[in-house]
């Protein structure tokens, strides 16, 4: 464990230097964070200037919501996305093979050997968009309430990665996979809004076919009262299954890996 | 024309190789819109004095979904690779129109993704049950649409490529890109339905180019537009498009003088 945490902990700092590498980009995204945070509040004006209930959710609660979404969304993609989108590339011209002589367990190694550490600052304008509608919602949060929802984030971070990660493992098997980008970009946008828009058909894929309602849904819902607290202990099950079914399918693909152009 | 001609049938092959991908990536660009149906019947459900009809919301976003598909453009990216690694020489040395070869390209890629859509466009109709004959569109008016949605996909086409070759200066484009898309997603219709907008964001649009891009088609055929309307709306996005070719042919003009090829 001691050997992966120093190993991890050299993963961050080589990121951080990345960062140094490329300041002007950094700023360049915090910006872009900042803007999006800023449309989501005149679109959230624009959804809720006819209503103030959609489907039970108030404009504070959904941008409680958005906030959660794009904090999760952060996490993910700083830790994991990066790494996880180079797999495709990585098995179909045989680099794979430099990860697999390395004494560690590969599937570790290929989800996080090219994080973006430095991105974390974007969390910033996500959690001031979080304590501006709290702060509008004029209700009191318990600080054990944002222990269970940084719980929670991660938890739904998690169960983000092993769905991604397991479509990533796909390319074992379908060569060249250049469409791969898109599947990042189809798992994460039905994540912004509530899972209350889509009719039950839809609801209920969404819980127990391909379970994003854990990422974002369910943290917002434990979070704002609107879900009891014991559907932690579903995220914890759901987050471990998956991650563990990450992990079967990793190893099922390595077998059918041919190493191929190395 | 011969060689562009070689050239779209040679693209045409590379994608009918990846099918698969092309389906992904066509989905992927019409995934936003279809959610979005779900949010907006959400929001009439809830605010009925909107005047609104749910159908209406639906064979709006059925619309942006097929012109999403046949106005988007997407060579910026490759075209700031290109010039970054080295790569254009490729290209300056060959006797072709730059322009004209980047758009055999997303040409013959649009023809599998229109395909691909109205296969989705079908598929999504018969979840919400809408009918041909509920569509209620005009007809008649088909032939301003199709005028309008090649206007509107020259402009997209064209200022794509502008964005594309600003990385003779900028080294990375990658925010620029980010922000124009951002800028389109907002004020075109594809976030927020153009007869949802606000009256003050609805003036302004008449003037950007975003609007040209996906929602004027849309609202031309849904009989959103009187006639003079949609003559005025035509003069701007002509106005739009001999603005965004200037602009491409400029950069394009100034720039390769600018490049230095390396990494080639």
């Amino acid at each position: 464990m001691s050997r992966y945490l120093k190993i991890y902990s050299s993963l961050v700092n080589l990121s951080l230097k990345r960062f140094a590498e490329n300041r002007a980009d950094f700023f360049g995204q915090v910006l872009f964070y900042t803007s999006v945070i800023a449309i989501e509040l005149i679109f959230a004006q624009i959804v809720f200037s006819t209503t103030n209930q959609i489907n039970g959710w108030g404009k504070y609660q959904f941008l409680v919501l958005i906030s959660i979404y794009r904090i999760t969304q952060i996490i993910y993609s700083v830790i994991f996305t990066s790494s996880v989108l180079r797999v495709p590339a990585t098995v179909n011209l045989g680099g794979l093979d430099l990860i697999l002589t390395k004494p560690l367990n590969s599937q570790f190694l290929v989800s996080v050997n090219n994080s973006q550490y430095h991105q974390f600052l974007n969390l910033i304008p996500a959690i001031g968009l979080l304590f501006y509608s709290l702060g509008q919602m004029n209700i009191d949060i318990s600080a054990f309430s944002f222990l269970i929802l940084s719980v929670n984030i991660l938890l739904g971070s998690v169960i983000f990665y092993s769905i991604y990660f397991m479509t990533a493992c796909l390319s074992f098997f379908i060569g060249k996979f250049h469409s791969f980008t898109e599947i990042y970009n189809l798992l994460n946008r039905p994540l912004g809004f509530p899972i209350d828009i889509y009719p039950k058909s839809i609801r209920i894929f969404l819980t127990f076919v391909l379970p994003l309602i854990f990422i974002v849904t369910v943290p917002t819902q434990i979070f704002l009262d609107r879900m009891p607290l014991y559907y932690v202990l579903i995220e914890i099950i759901v987050a471990i299954f998956l991650l563990k079914l990450s992990s079967i399918f990793w190893n099922f693909g390595l077998k059918h890996y041919t190493s191929a152009s190395s | 024309m011969n060689k562009y001609w070689v050239s779209f049938k040679s693209e045409m092959q590379v994608y009918l190789q990846h099918r698969a991908d092309v389906a992904i990536w066509t989905f992927s660009g019409i995934f936003t819109p279809f959610i979005f149906i779900f949010l907006w019947i959400a929001v009439l459900q809830s605010s009925p004095q909107t005047g609104v009809g749910i159908n209406q919301i639906i064979i709006y976003y059925l619309l942006v979904m097929l012109i999403l598909t046949t106005n988007s453009a997407w060579s910026a990216q490759f075209i700031a690779q290109d010039i970054q690694k080295g790569e254009l020489n490729y290209f300056l040395v060959k006797p072709v129109s730059f322009y004209f070869l980047e758009a055999t390209k997303q040409a013959a890629e649009k023809i599998y993704k229109v395909f691909y859509v109205l296969i989705a466009i079908f598929l999504i109709m018969l979840f919400f049950n809408i009918g041909i004959e509920d569509l209620n569109l005009k007809y008649e008016l088909l032939p301003l649409f199709f005028i309008s949605i090649i206007l509107g996909s020259t402009l997209t086409f064209a200022l794509d490529l502008a964005i594309g070759l600003s990385a003779f200066w900028l080294t990375q484009i990658i925010f620029l890109k980010r922000y124009y898309e951002f800028a389109q997603a907002i004020f075109s219709g594809e976030i927020i339905p153009i007869f949802l907008m606000p009256a003050g964001i609805l003036f302004i649009n008449q003037f950007l180019p975003f609007r040209y891009m996906l929602a004027f088609p849309i609202e031309i055929i849904m009989g959103k537009l009187d006639f003079s309307q949609i003559m005025f709306g035509l003069a701007i996005e002509i106005i739009w498009v001999f603005i965004a070719i200037l602009i491409y042919k400029t950069i394009y003009k100034y720039g390769v003088k600018a490049y230095g090829g390396y990494g080639s």
